[in-house]
């Protein structure tokens, strides 16, 4: 692993590059995960437990942009749709 | 050169060798939605079969981030700007989108790797490719989801992972292994004719009694999924756990086993197979094959960089929220189309969906058999209806290997156990 911060002057690193990006890249990718997940079976907290775990960069860094109540409403819509996953244990 | 037919790219294309099809070919389909990058393909790979003095950069498999990542560092990056210079008219794919199974997704016009000629140095290249400096090997997905440690303390990470390097941009994760290609570059570009396909299944391995170490492999594989071994002065590349394939892995009482990525994936986002060739190098039908099914029916499954020309046999379902563009550069024309149909699934492909991972046996054949309706509503505004119905696997032999619902009931483990295996 890497001690210190990417170095911008080190040519062989893209830090800083622009890529092309919907505004609605990053609500369309929570909505992905929740909606992933709740197919799997997850339940409401348990989808959020990921959201709000930073090491799940990608889920983790929605719910900093987006807020918590609009994933929440969002795992809500899923599991109300694909929540229907019995328990087996 | 000899002309082979390409059918991902729908068209005939320059190969140094003439065609020769396996019957049945290695193949699977990662459902990049899925991915968290959790690294368990990883880490089970090199458990197994890297571990060893000399094998230290070598990943086999391997998760990175995209757009930023790679493995090694910009490999794809670098591959298709070559291709670009090799291209300076542009590259195209024309026609339709059809049920051909020669040309599902029109054809391409532009030079594959393989047709590069005049990029080529020296005269004895027969692929278009460039060899990755130690550096790039050395540290895979640098920059991306490792978190950057305290200077001078060595062998800890940061206590929250808040302390990431963070792009404020989309990403998604890309699991990659070997193509086990039908037109290997790496067996193209060796001049010992050290790589060979095997008839049977189509993997790809290096003869590491004939090779000699000329790294020729490790440049022309566009994937770089080829690597030299110092220490040994020759090649290796990942050998797709074939005594797990042939089903002599122990465990597996000569049932084929998916190999050891495969089944250590958490995410259910894998699923591996041998899919039925047709003489002609396309796949033959095989209706209730669940790759060909996600491949040629509901055609949510895309090859990785289908325009190098090596017809890889890793299909994708692509990232819903990534930007097109940047999809059909990476996945070609056949990207809308999967999204469209992945994201309103049809009663089958639910279905389908459920048999990833639920079992380390290989899946050779399925059936649907249809339940009761237990949903009707909308998500974001789209219709949804939802059928809890069961899918039932078979093995080679024919017989079930499991069944499943795709409201399948689910276990938590309880907290003492919850990491042991």
């Amino acid at each position: 692993m890497p001690f210190a911060d990417p170095d911008p002057t080190d040519p062989t690193v893209l830090v800083g590059v622009a890529l092309p990006t919907g505004a609605d890249a990053t609500r369309d990718m929570a909505w992905v995960f929740a909606e992933e997940f709740a197919r799997m079976g997850f339940d409401v907290p348990h989808i959020l437990r990921l959201f709000r775990s930073p090491f799940y960069a990608g889920a983790h860094q929605a719910l900093r942009r987006l807020g918590e109540p609009e994933i929440v409403a969002m795992i809500e819509e899923c599991v109300q749709v694909f929540g229907h996953h019995g328990r087996g244990d | 050169m000899a002309r082979v037919h390409n059918w991902h790219l729908g068209r005939e294309m320059a190969f140094p060798y003439e065609a020769a099809y396996p019957e049945r070919q290695f193949a699977f389909v990662f459902n990049i939605n899925r991915c968290i990058a959790c690294q368990s393909c990883t880490m089970a790979c090199k458990s197994t079969w890297t571990f060893s003095k000399g094998q230290e950069h070598m990943w086999w498999a391997n998760v990175e981030t995209k757009p930023y990542g790679g493995y090694p560092m910009f490999w794809d990056a670098k591959i298709l700007q070559l291709l670009d210079r090799a291209n300076p008219d542009g590259t195209s794919w024309t026609g339709p989108l059809t049920d051909d199974r020669r040309g599902p997704w029109g054809r391409f016009s532009g030079r594959t790797i393989f047709e590069a000629e005049r990029m080529l140095t020296p005269d004895s290249a027969r692929v278009l490719g460039y060899l990755p400096t130690d550096e790039e090997w050395n540290s895979p997905n640098i920059y991306e989801d490792n978190p950057v440690g305290t200077r001078g303390v060595p062998g800890e990470y940061h206590k929250t992972g808040e302390a990431l390097p963070e792009h404020k941009t989309w990403f998604f994760y890309l699991a990659r292994i070997c193509n086990h290609c039908q037109y290997p570059a790496c067996l193209a570009a060796c001049p010992r004719k050290a790589i060979y396909k095997r008839p049977e299944d189509g993997i790809v391995l290096i003869d590491q009694a004939e090779c000699r170490g000329y790294r020729k492999c490790v440049e022309a594989c566009p994937y770089k999924k080829s690597m030299y071994r110092g220490n040994t002065r020759v090649s290796e590349k990942c050998i797709a756990c074939y005594p797990r394939v042939e089903g002599k892995d122990p465990e597996s009482k000569g049932v084929p086993l998916e190999t050891r990525c495969m089944t250590a994936c958490i995410g259910q986002i894998r699923m591996q197979g041998l899919v039925k060739l047709n003489p002609d190098g396309t796949w033959a039908e095989d209706r209730q094959h669940p790759l060909y099914y996600l491949v040629h029916v509901a055609k949510v499954a895309l090859p990785l960089y289908p325009q190098f020309g090596t017809e890889p046999n890793g299909y994708y379902i692509p990232p819903r929220w990534v930007p097109r563009p940047y999809l059909r550069q990476m996945f070609g024309p056949g990207v809308d189309q999967a999204i469209e149909r992945y994201e309103n699934p049809d009663r089958e492909l639910l279905a389908v969906l459920q048999l990833f991972r639920r079992s380390n046996r290989m899946i050779f054949g399925y059936e649907v058999v249809e339940g009761p309706k237990t949903y009707e509503g909308t998500l974001r505004g789209r219709k949804v209806t939802l059928f809890n119905d069961t899918v039932i696997a078979y093995g080679r032999d024919g017989k079930e290997l499991f069944r499943t619902t795709v409201e399948e009931p689910i276990h938590v483990r309880g907290s003492k156990h919850a990491n042991s295996i």
